[in-house]
């Protein structure tokens, strides 16, 4: 006979128990033998409920006398009767049913994310191997004296131990949350996450020397809450596909909560939004495309830099007292 | 121990703006006078001694004394001299505090300040209804021959007053104002106090000596305390009173500064392959050195110009110098990649100041890469204006030629306390008088 529907069993700390196909109606359920579903339950009664079509030909579940009745979810009210309009779920004891019938429309299917790239284990071991090569390289060609490559050994060991850490959270957080700890796909996602900042630290100050654009990379903290929220964002989809606006939110917010902290904490230093009172990046000269000006140009806009400053003065600031002797 | 960098700030206030701290503990009491002290002396302190006052600054309301410095009458009703840095923390500070005189004998009463010269360093204060011996002031037109022999007179040290004496050797070479150079001692306390001559007459203020160097003092010369007198209004006796005139005094100040600078040409020096024009040496001393590569593939050499015309205004803060430094660069060893790492370490942290400054605002800069006649620089222009002094601004020039992959000249300029018209002639000055070396 074909089956009339399908009912997932869980568990009251919701974990999957069992899954039974109903091929025909009535479905008793409770904790005796003879009942169609067996629950191993002990909020449960020995004979608990019974789901069949009414006249209608619709479902309902109807209590059999039992104390804790039922619920339509985990805090609702309880019932002796439910209307069952599928999918739905159904709580008896602590045990949570999720329902549907041959006749559900089915939601399309959410797209296989585990062949995004980032996540095969062999991006991880190789992303890890690359952030170090790039940190390395970034040490080794901005060293200014005697190149020791065992001087090398410690900052990498620390840049290797930062990626292998963080993945490690995200594991962590994956075998809580669904009981998939996926340590290498989190490598690759950590990895490539410090690869995209290092590489765009690097870019960005090479194409400010080469053409003059001294802003971009006055504001690194922007940098940074970008490729943390995107890793957040990635890791969090990884870990379960079912829910990217949520994650997208959370990813927001990390964004604008390392936005927000590096405005302040520049501001709150400096008085001014930018990390740095001027850009420092320097380069060889042939990278230089920028064409450049008359001093007369940057003499007319410390004009106006002098009354950007007069105008952020506060008159009334006195000195500390200090004892002393002339 | 303070820490090192507060030290060396406080020797540079000391060297030119007359700070002459006290930090030790009291000493032994001193030994009976000889029985041969000079006579001269002996006559030039009884003529003087009813004439001299310590100057106290009172924190209120303890009283409790905040500084010392040393002060002489010069009328009968009642105006005192002494030196503005003595007075500063009344004159300038939101807290308050008092002025009070204490006289040889013991006599003590309040002060008021009737007229500042924060240029040269001077200040006179008023007691009303008191009438003391007046000190007679030497010509302002009076010229003096080195070796004439001078007699200092103050309170060091809060220990009792006293009589040195010592040489008058002349003016004080790239300086301003002239100072007399003192060869005696002048110590803490001093300050403010008269630098007599052998008829008792005042011929100079003290009010500095070098830390780095024994017997070499300053004296204000008594010509600009001539033209206080004639210049004196009624008494400041608001802050804000205060406060406008020492601003307008620090404007006029870096005026001189300035109308002396670039009354004439600067001379040009060597730095690789390019020629800096470097401060004039009749008025700022210019110091070098060569630092071969010392093992980090970069030889350099620098230049380094100290104008030394910075006034003291208050403890915290001097305004009115100037200073001009060069480095040149160069690597026979290192590639393009890693000499330039480098020279961004050099460029890097040159400005400072932040919202924490209480005596000015955060600095704001403007960078461009500009056209020079040694080719393109990346030039950086930072401002930050002081809080108290409308129109008086910090001014910090950067420059780094990008002419080569193996050299590099860095410039910096620092102005403390210029309008912005003056920065930018500043600006102008160094970038347009830099020139290809004819020899490189």
């Amino acid at each position: 006979m074909e089956p009339r529907a399908l009912i997932d069993v869980f568990d009251g700390d919701d974990h999957f128990v069992q899954r039974l196909l109903v091929a025909s109606w009535p479905l008793r359920i409770g904790r005796a033998l003879d009942n169609d579903l067996v629950l191993d339950d002990p909020f449960a009664a020995a004979h608990h409920a019974q789901i069949a079509p009414d006249e209608t030909g619709a479902l309902q579940a109807r209590d059999l006398g039992t104390r804790n009745r039922l619920r339509a979810a985990r805090g609702k009210r309880q019932v002796a009767m439910l209307r069952l309009v599928t999918p739905c779920t159904l709580v008896v004891g602590h045990t949570r049913l999720r329902i549907r019938i041959e006749a559900d429309s089915l939601a399309a299917e959410l797209p296989d994310r585990h062949e995004l790239w980032l996540t095969r284990p062999i991006v991880g071991i190789a992303g890890l191997i690359g952030v170090v090569a790039i940190e390395g390289a970034e040490r080794w060609f901005g060293a200014d004296g005697q190149r020791e490559i065992a001087g090398l050994f410690i900052p990498l060991l620390g840049v290797a131990a930062l990626v292998l850490g963080w993945a490690g959270i995200w594991a962590l957080i994956g075998r809580l949350a669904s009981k998939r700890a996926e340590y290498l796909p989190h490598l690759g996602i950590g990895a490539a996450a410090l690869f995209a900042f290092s590489a765009w630290e690097t870019l960005s100050q090479i194409v400010s020397y080469a053409l003059a654009l001294p802003g971009l990379t006055r504001f690194g903290y922007i940098a940074i809450g970008v490729v943390v929220a995107a890793a957040v964002f990635v890791h969090l989809n990884h870990s379960n596909r079912a829910r990217p606006r949520l994650f997208a939110g959370i990813a927001m917010a990390v964004l604008a909560s390392v936005i927000g902290f590096g405005m302040l904490g520049a501001h709150e230093r400096s008085g001014r939004f930018a990390t740095e009172a001027y850009s420092t990046n320097l380069f060889p000269p042939r990278l230089r495309l920028a064409t450049a000006q008359p001093l007369d140009a940057l003499i007319d806009r410390s004009t106006a830099l002098a009354r950007l400053v007069s105008a952020e003065r506060k008159p009334q600031r006195g000195d500390k007292d200090e004892d002393s002797q002339e | 121990m303070r820490p090192r960098s507060r030290r060396v700030r406080r020797s540079f206030a000391a060297l030119f703006a007359a700070i002459l701290a006290f930090e030790g503990g009291m000493p032994g009491q001193a030994a009976d006078a000889p029985p041969d002290a000079s006579g001269e002396a002996r006559r030039i302190f009884e003529q003087a001694r009813e004439k001299l006052v310590q100057i106290r600054t009172l924190a209120l309301p303890s009283r409790s004394q905040a500084s010392t410095g040393s002060g002489f009458v010069i009328s009968a009703d009642g105006l005192v001299v002494t030196n503005y840095h003595v007075v500063s923390q009344a004159a300038l500070e939101k807290a308050p505090y008092a002025l009070e005189f204490v006289s040889v004998d013991g006599q003590s009463g309040g002060l008021e300040i009737v007229a500042l010269d924060v240029q040269h360093d001077l200040a006179i204060l008023k007691r009303e209804g008191w009438a003391l011996p007046v000190i007679e002031l030497a010509a302002a037109a009076r010229e003096m021959r080195r070796g004439e022999k001078l007699f200092s007179l103050g309170k060091p040290l809060d220990l009792g007053f006293v009589i040195n004496e010592g040489l008058y050797n002349g003016l004080v070479e790239r300086d301003l104002y002239g100072h007399l150079l003192f060869s005696s001692a002048l110590n803490s306390g001093m300050s403010g106090g008269p630098a007599l001559d052998t008829e008792g007459r005042v011929a100079g203020i003290n009010v500095a000596r070098r830390l780095d160097g024994q017997l070499v003092s300053f004296l204000i010369p008594v010509r600009y305390l001539h033209q206080l007198i004639a210049a004196a209004r009624p008494p400041l006796q608001l802050l804000a009173q205060r406060q406008a005139e020492i601003g307008r005094q620090l404007l006029a100040h870096q005026e001189t500064v300035m109308a002396t600078l670039f009354d004439k040409p600067w001379p040009s020096q060597i730095q690789g392959g390019y020629q800096v024009p470097v401060l004039p040496e009749t008025l700022a001393r210019c110091w070098g050195t060569n630092n071969a590569d010392g093992g980090s593939g970069i030889g350099s050499s620098n230049t380094q110009c100290n104008l030394g015309a910075g006034r003291f205004v208050t403890r915290n803060l001097m305004l009115g110098n100037l200073r001009i430094e060069y480095r040149h660069h160069e690597t026979s060893k290192l590639d393009g990649w890693r000499f330039w790492s480098a020279m961004r370490s050099q460029f890097s942290g040159r400005v400072f100041g932040g919202r924490k400054d209480r005596q000015r605002t955060p600095p704001r800069c403007e960078e461009a890469d500009i056209d020079t006649a040694i080719g393109a620089q990346r030039v950086v222009m930072c401002l930050s204006a002081f809080h108290r002094f409308e129109g008086l601004y910090q001014f910090t020039l950067l420059a780094v030629t990008l002419d080569a992959s193996g050299s590099a000249l860095t410039s910096q300029l620092t102005a403390d306390g210029v309008t912005e018209a003056n920065a930018q002639r500043l600006a102008r000055r160094v970038l347009d008088g830099m020139r290809w070396n004819p020899g490189r």
